[in-house]
């Protein structure tokens, strides 16, 4: 061994990093011939390679060797259990570290050996280190003694004391070596401490470890087999049969044979000196089992033909692929989990990632949980761990010997799947609860269980829970142990992270098959389409998927949060936060308690190609890897996602920082004094600034609502009955006092309602009764409150409605601006904002000192200033009316029985395809935190005031009616045909117009001018928080016509959801009073967006309709073809239905309304494929005709442009005018009509033209103009007028189809001021609002036509045998037809 | 009623005339018509300085029509507009071209004609079919008295 150095453990501990060397190295250099190489310790780990990675082991640069003496560890050795199981010892004279040896021989124990190939690795968290022998070789020559090695206890390590009775031998292989273990020893006295081969226990404890030996069975081992003075075994070694199990306990000080044994195991082996001993286990079941001596002798056989047995389960070898858990999972190859309860079980230096292990006695268990199918090996007491190769890479994790928390002992008694859950339960909950929660929270400790127990035994199915066996039953009865193959575990599910609930959202989007990408293409063709988005925009189709919690294997945990940055209501945890929807969320949300998710629907949002780039990443984010490992995903997705869910369906289990998070009863109870009261709100103005911002600048948190105070207010009866509070009130009733005088008047007649007051049940028969007091009390109402409480049960609560200004419901109406009231959210009440839905009724409280701070009254009740909701209590409302039969006499009903409303409807129908949010106002009833019962016979006393009910439940609509999109544009068409028009002519000017509150569908958003620049994308504003505002354009449409809003839009009223396949409410959006192309309106900064629904958008092209394609002015003749022809004779059976289709043409024209194409401030891109056209239409009026009858027909827009043939007329040239227009040949006489039209708008803005011909000649000479300007009307715009009208009275067929709407209707509307004349004359007429006009195709309407004609032919030639055959002479066609 | 009828031209020359009125009236089985459409092939045409008169042949006969160029040429009502249209659609009356008539129902001589308010150069041989099942479809659900 020329060159090779040798090193000391001392060398390798203290360089402590790992190494690894050998002593002959292929391309080792050379030692220098000048002996400065002598030096043992510089050189070698100079030249050692540098490896960056401290994770490596670095190879040394040349030949090493080390020299020392393989050994047991000595029974006074500090060495871990983990240790004394595993590790030999290597000591080199001085110093003993750790020693694991790959191709183990019996014969290397207490002999000095070379070692050849090795590894080191020095302990991170204590001193010392393993060293790993890959070669090695004795470092004396063997003797003959060494041809037979055995392993005994060396004398003076214990009593020389010979036992006679330890006679026992067993022989056989050995199959399973159990970790040493202690038991504890129920003796006192001395006596029995001392055990039968006469060693002194430890105090109370016996530590040892069992053996199972597969003995012979055959007829020469028979009866002597377990003599020591029977037949040598070796004597006869052909007839041996391993069949009987032997178990042989190893006990102090043999237990420290126990590295040996262990890679023993598979061998045949002859264990002498032993004692027998039976075993009972129970008292029921005993075993024979031999008990180690001090004599006890372990040696090899020398069977040549017995090879290392196969044992029932196979052996799996594996690279080791990941470590978690603190050793208890490791992942082998990838795909398969070894479960390692037990951490004695493996080699905890080795057994690092990258090395090859080899599992032997395990338990196959195939794992099928709801999310995932996996592999799990299973371990227990006999499973055989050993390493194969050892790995270079110091990935290694920390294992934890003592099993001592209750979370540890739960987990020991599940079976190998629903332990693996738990472990992957506990992996989360680290995860999502990491600075939340403390460690032992989660965990729990020796004492407590921790969150992880608690909610994984209310998961778990009773059936997973077993009896726990002891440990020697665990290790004889193999097979049984804690192995359940039946349980069916496929209920479980997991505790998804938000991150990696993330990170799936993508991964899924990914996956969706791509043939959606040729649906993008056709809409990118629409050149329609195209012409109409804003400049800049690049359009996106959005794709929204809808997931039901059914059809996935997890569930959502977390704290609910309202986002700083984007307003929105989130589900947290440590790891991320997701956007969610519940509509049934209390205004006074717990934000502290915890919720667990189960039944919900996940909503994702994006376009196809959004995510694509990341798709290369992908590794599984519901994987058993990601789960265990650190995840985190930092980078913030393009794709919206969102959950909806409702929170009666949610729980919450029994973790700290639980609050109730419902309507107390104390809160009544306790506050005596106090009034409720009642209001309606009406209207929530948007965020417009960052919450972030500092608000202590500005004084105002600018969270906003409007709302409507009733007159009544709440008074529990305590309060009323007291007294003093109505005094107060009287006192406070300024109007009341004002007009005192008025009242005594009215009194009378209030007095004679003595049912009233009698019914009411509230009268206190008192002497001082005054005027006042009894016009008070005229306005009681006995009612009942129900409300949930904390733990899901109904309270009741007797309560007085109360009157406080003696304003009835009908006065609210008339006279609203006394009534409405402004509520300001204090900046930290940033969630109740977000709660409160426009159309519910909330009791907010307010104490006595308020009423009595003001000698005006209640300070609420101030006009001209807002009411502060800061730590004011707020709850929904809803009424009840007179439903007797709900009224319950106690209170503490089940929430399950509630009656209140019943639950099963409504909320609970998901649709297949539809997702309802639920912010309709009559369904926000249903999950009113308190409701106000009115029983009928109160009702019917207060009906002689008001119709209250409906005063109460229509409220709302009364004053503030929410427009369809079909309304809305009816609206708009009223206006425009306005004689004065409406024209906004500045364009400095405000936008003026009137609010409306519009509803329809969302057909698609446009997001353009985004600012900060960063979105482009409708998907990407949605998930995107680097902009403040933004200018969208959002079509809305309902099943037949659409408008266009835009505006810009903060990014905090920006809600969730909002986009294509949306339903959405528009609050106080603004109607323009002026009109381009499209109807139009406009968001202002006081505009709020609800959405009320979305439903899923897998594929847009096929969800629309025909009659949807129509909006697009995209004139197809198929879809024309799909609505049945109508005479106009038959018109009037179709009056308010269905659509119908006229094949006609333009007799003349009624009205006609043009504007100037306006482009304001969205600019139209002018496309390649589209030419602009010369004016806008918002309205035309035209008479039809079809051989039948006539009819008037109104369009607008792309309809009304067809009819008049606006794209073939405005190619024309002008030419024939140019006489008129005095101009010479110039380049203007050139131009086409559409030029002049064009340029006749821009001069007089709008012009009105209405024929006035009430006479038989239809003809267009009864025309009359009108303009909007001051300008000169000349006779060449009158006669480019006049042309382009003729040219539509001119036109071929046409097929238009439309609705037929009430004559009445338009006539009501005063549609037509100054053309009655024209109307009256032909009032008998119908009227058709046009929807679409195409083109005639003669073939297919022959071909359509011609059918019908046979079928009625056939059927009159069977009724009167008539039948011509006639040729015409133009064509060859023969048809048939009746003359 | 001041519907075009749609009428083949053996129903249209076989109307009632009523010379009673003045101008005098037609019926169709007893209900009155004034004004027609017929789609037709131009089988003669004879323009004049103030009219055109032309020959519509629809294979059931041929209707004689006459488009007036200066009939309504009131320069104060409508700046001579409708008389430059006529003009053009005079020029676009062809031999051999298939077009659609829509006109007054007058007569001359005795015989029925149309004093054409518009004329349309149809360029879809198929609509002449189309006029004669629609004429059919009319006079079966429209213009023939309920059997």
């Amino acid at each position: 061994m020329e060159g090779v150095r040798t090193l000391s453990i001392s060398d390798l501990l203290h360089l402590s990093r790992p190494l690894s060397g050998a002593a002959s190295l292929g391309s080792a250099k050379r030692p220098r011939p000048d002996g400065h190489d002598e030096n043992p310790i510089e050189p070698p780990f100079a030249s050692s390679v540098q490896n960056p990675d401290p994770g490596i082991f670095s190879p040394l640069g040349h030949p090493v060797l080390l020299i020392g003496t393989i050994d047991l560890f000595p029974e006074d050795s500090d060495r871990s259990l983990g240790c004394l199981n595993h590790c030999l010892s290597f000591f080199d004279g001085s110093l003993r570290i750790c020693c694991y040896v790959l191709d183990f021989e019996l014969k290397m124990i207490g002999r000095k050996i070379h070692v050849l190939a090795w590894n080191f690795l020095p302990f991170k968290h204590a001193s010392g280190g393993v060293l790993e022998v890959i070669q090695w070789g004795l470092a004396e020559v063997e003797t003959a003694s060494d041809c037979d090695p055995s392993l005994s206890i060396p004398l003076g390590c214990s009593l020389q004391e010979t036992d006679l009775k330890a006679r026992g031998r067993a022989f056989g292989i050995l199959r399973a070596v159990s970790p040493i273990f202690r038991v504890p020893c129920v003796k006192g006295n001395e006596d029995s401490q001392k055990n039968s081969s006469g060693i002194l226990m430890d105090r109370g404890n016996s530590i040892g470890f069992i053996a199972e030996m597969l003995s012979c069975g055959c007829d020469g081992c028979g009866g002597s087999r377990f003599l020591e003075h029977g037949r040598h075994p070796h004597d006869d070694n052909n007839r041996h049969s391993f069949t009987n199990s032997v178990f042989i306990y190893f006990i102090k000080p043999a237990y420290l044979w126990r590295p040996v044994l262990f890679r023993l195991i598979g061998k045949v082996i002859v264990v002498s000196r032993l004692k027998r001993k039976l075993v009972f286990v129970g008292g029921k079941e005993s075993y024979p089992t031999f008990v180690s001596t001090a004599l006890t002798m372990v040696s090899l056989s020398q069977l040549p033909t017995v090879t290392p047995v196969k044992t029932d389960e196979g052996v799996y070898n594996g690279v080791v692929t990941g470590i978690y858990m603190n050793g208890m999972v490791v992942e082998l190859d990838e795909k398969v989990w070894l479960l390692i309860t037990d951490s004695l079980l493996a080699p905890q230096h080795s057994l690092r990632v990258g090395a090859i292990v080899s599992v032997m006695n395990y338990h196959f268990v195939h794992v099928n949980y709801s999310w995932l199918k996996t592999f799990l090996l299973g371990t227990c007491l006999r499973t055989y761990i050993s390493i194969k190769s050892f790995s270079m890479a110091d990935i290694r994790y920390q294992f934890k010997y003592e099993f001592n928390s209750l979370l540890e002992k739960f987990i020991e008694s599940l079976p190998f799947s629903a332990k693996f859950w738990v472990l992957l339960l506990v992996s989360c909950f680290e995860k999502k609860f990491a600075g939340i929660f403390s460690h032992k929270d989660i965990l729990g400790s020796e004492n407590k269980e921790g969150l992880v127990q608690t909610y994984a035994a209310r998961c778990l199915p009773p059936s997973a829970f077993q009896v726990q066996l002891g440990l020697f039953m665990n290790f004889c009865k193999h097979g049984q142990c804690n192995f359940r193959s039946d349980l069916n575990l496929s209920c479980l599910k997991l505790v998804i992270p938000i991150s990696n609930l993330t990170r799936w959202c993508e991964e899924m989007w990914v996956s969706v098959p791509s043939e959606r990408h040729d649906d993008d293409e056709i809409v990118r063709r629409n050149q329609y389409l195209d012409h109409f988005l804003p400049s800049g925009t690049s359009y996106e189709h959005m794709i929204r998927r809808i997931i039901s919690s059914d059809d996935l294997g997890f569930v959502l945990m977390g704290v609910f949060k309202i986002s700083p940055c984007s307003g929105r209501l989130q589900l947290t945890d440590a790891t991320g936060s997701i956007d969610v929807v519940v509509p049934d969320l209390p205004v006074d949300v717990d934000f502290q308690t915890i919720y667990e998710v189960k039944d919900y629907k996940l909503v994702m949002e994006g376009s196809p190609h959004q995510v694509d780039h990341l798709q290369c990443h992908f590794d599984g984010s519901l994987s058993c890897r990601a789960i265990f490992q650190h995840f985190s995903h930092k980078e913030k997705s393009q794709l919206a996602v969102y959950v909806h869910f409702y929170l009666r369906g949610t729980t919450w289990s029994s973790f700290p920082h639980q609050i109730p998070s419902y309507m107390d009863k104390n809160h009544f109870m306790f506050c005596k004094d106090d009034v409720f009261h009642l209001f309606l709100v009406t209207h929530k103005f948007p965020v417009h600034q960052s919450l972030q911002d500092d608000l202590s600048l500005s004084n105002s948190s600018g969270l906003f609502a409007e709302a409507l105070i009733l007159p009544c207010n709440l008074i529990s009866i305590e309060t009323y009955e007291h007294g003093e509070l109505t005094d107060v009130f009287l006192n406070n009733q300024h109007k009341l006092s004002d007009c005192i005088g008025e009242l005594k008047d009215s009194i009378e007649g209030w007095s004679k309602q003595s049912e009233l007051i009698q019914a009411s049940n509230i009268v206190q028969h008192s002497d001082s009764v005054n005027v006042s007091r009894e016009f008070e009390r005229s306005c009681h109402l006995r009612c009942s409150l129900t409300f949930r409480s904390n733990n899901c049960k109904w309270s009741q609560l007797p309560v007085y409605l109360y009157n406080a200004n003696g304003i009835i419901m009908k006065d609210i109406l008339h006279n609203q601006s006394d009534s409405r009231v402004l509520l300001e959210f204090g900046s930290n009440n940033f969630s109740k904002y977000q709660m409160i839905h426009v159309g519910s009724y909330y009791l907010l409280k307010c104490s006595k000192k308020n009423l009595h701070s003001k000698s005006k009254g209640c300070e609420h009740m101030i006009c001209g200033k807002a009411i502060v909701i800061s730590e004011t209590n707020l709850w929904s409302l809803s009424f009840l009316f007179g439903e007797d039969k709900y009224q319950r006499t106690s209170s503490g009903d089940d929430c399950s029985h509630a009656s209140v409303k019943n639950f099963e409807d409504g909320p609970n129908k998901f649709c297949r395809h539809e997702q309802t949010f639920l912010q309709f106002i009559d369904q926000t009833r249903q999950f009113s935190d308190v409701y106000l019962h009115i029983s009928t016979e109160a009702m019917r006393h207060l009906e002689k005031i008001e119709p209250s009910q409906q005063g109460l439940n229509n409220l709302l609509l009364s004053l503030d009616e929410t427009k369809s999109v079909s309304s809305c544009i009816q609206n708009m068409m009223f206006e425009v045909a306005m004689p004065a028009g409406i024209i906004n002519r500045l364009k400095n000017e405000l936008p003026q117009g009137t609010q409306i509150s519009l509803n329809g569908n969302v057909e698609n958003l446009f997001i353009y001018d985004c600012r900060p620049r960063c979105c482009v994308s409708s998907s990407c504003v949605a998930n995107c928080n680097q902009w403040s505002t933004c200018k969208v354009c959002i079509y809305v449409n309902d099943d037949y016509n659409m408008v266009r809003i835009r505006g810009s839009l903060s990014r905090y009223a920006y809600p969730i959801g909002l986009g294509p396949g949306a339903n959405v409410t528009f609050h106080r959006v603004l109607l323009m009073h002026t009109s381009s192309r499209w109807h139009e309106l406009m968001l202002t900064p006081m505009s709020f967006i609800v959405v009320n629904s979305v439903k899923e958008l897998a594929n847009q092209q096929t969800d629309r309709s025909p009659i949807q394609e129509s909006r697009w002015n995209i004139q197809r003749v198929e879809i024309l073809d799909t609505i049945s022809l109508v005479s106009i004779s038959q018109m009037l059976q179709f009056m308010n239905s269905k659509p119908i289709r006229l094949r006609c043409r333009v007799v003349t024209i009624v009205n006609l309304v043009l504007e100037n194409q306006t482009h304001e401030s969205v600019e139209l891109r002018c496309g390649r494929y589209f030419e602009m056209p010369a004016a806008s239409i918002p309205l035309a009026g035209f008479l039809l005709d079809d051989g039948s009858s006539l009819c008037y027909c109104w369009a607008d827009n792309g309809r009304a442009e067809t009819l008049l043939r606006l794209h073939e007329t405005t190619q024309k040239s002008f030419l024939t005018s140019s006489k008129i227009l005095k101009m010479s040949r110039n380049e203007d006489s050139q131009r086409t009509i559409g030029y002049h039209l064009h340029k006749m708008l821009k001069k007089h803005h709008r012009i009105v033209i209405r024929n006035h011909g009430a006479t038989s000649d239809l003809s267009c000479e009864d025309l009359t103009f009108s303009i909007d300007s001051h300008r000169v009307f000349s006779n060449a715009d009158e006669k480019l007028l006049r042309s382009i009208i003729l040219n539509a009275c001119h036109a071929s067929t046409l097929n238009v189809v439309g609705n037929s709407v009430d004559s009445n209707a338009f006539f009501r509307g005063n549609l037509f001021c100054g053309n009655k004349e024209f109307l009256e004359y032909h009032q008998e007429l119908p009227h058709l609002w046009v929807r679409e006009v195409g083109h005639v195709d003669s073939m297919k309407e022959d071909t359509a036509t011609s059918r019908k004609l046979a079928f009625w032919v056939l059927k009159r030639q069977l009724t009167c045998g008539i039948f011509l055959a006639w040729k015409p002479p133009a064509t060859n066609i023969e048809v048939c037809s009746l003359l | 009623m001041a519907v075009h009828v749609k009428l083949l031209a053996a129903d249209l020359l076989s109307l009632a005339v009523h010379h009673a009125s003045r101008p005098p009236s037609f019926t169709r089985k007893g209900k009155p018509v004034s004004r027609a459409e017929a789609v037709g092939v131009v089988v003669s045409r004879e323009r004049k300085h103030k009219y055109l008169s032309f020959l519509l042949d629809d294979g059931s006969g041929c209707i004689p029509c006459i488009l007036w160029l200066n009939d309504r040429s009131d320069r104060e009502r409508d700046l001579g507009v409708a008389a430059e249209m006529a003009r053009e659609e005079a020029a676009a009356v062809q031999l051999g071209k298939l077009v659609r008539v829509r006109g007054r129902i007058t007569a001359y001589r005795g015989v029925v004609q149309i004093t054409v308010g518009d004329v349309v150069v149809e360029r879809d041989p198929n609509a002449e079919v189309l006029h004669w099942l629609d004429c059919v479809r009319l006079a079966k659900c429209c213009y023939d008295p309920p059997p």
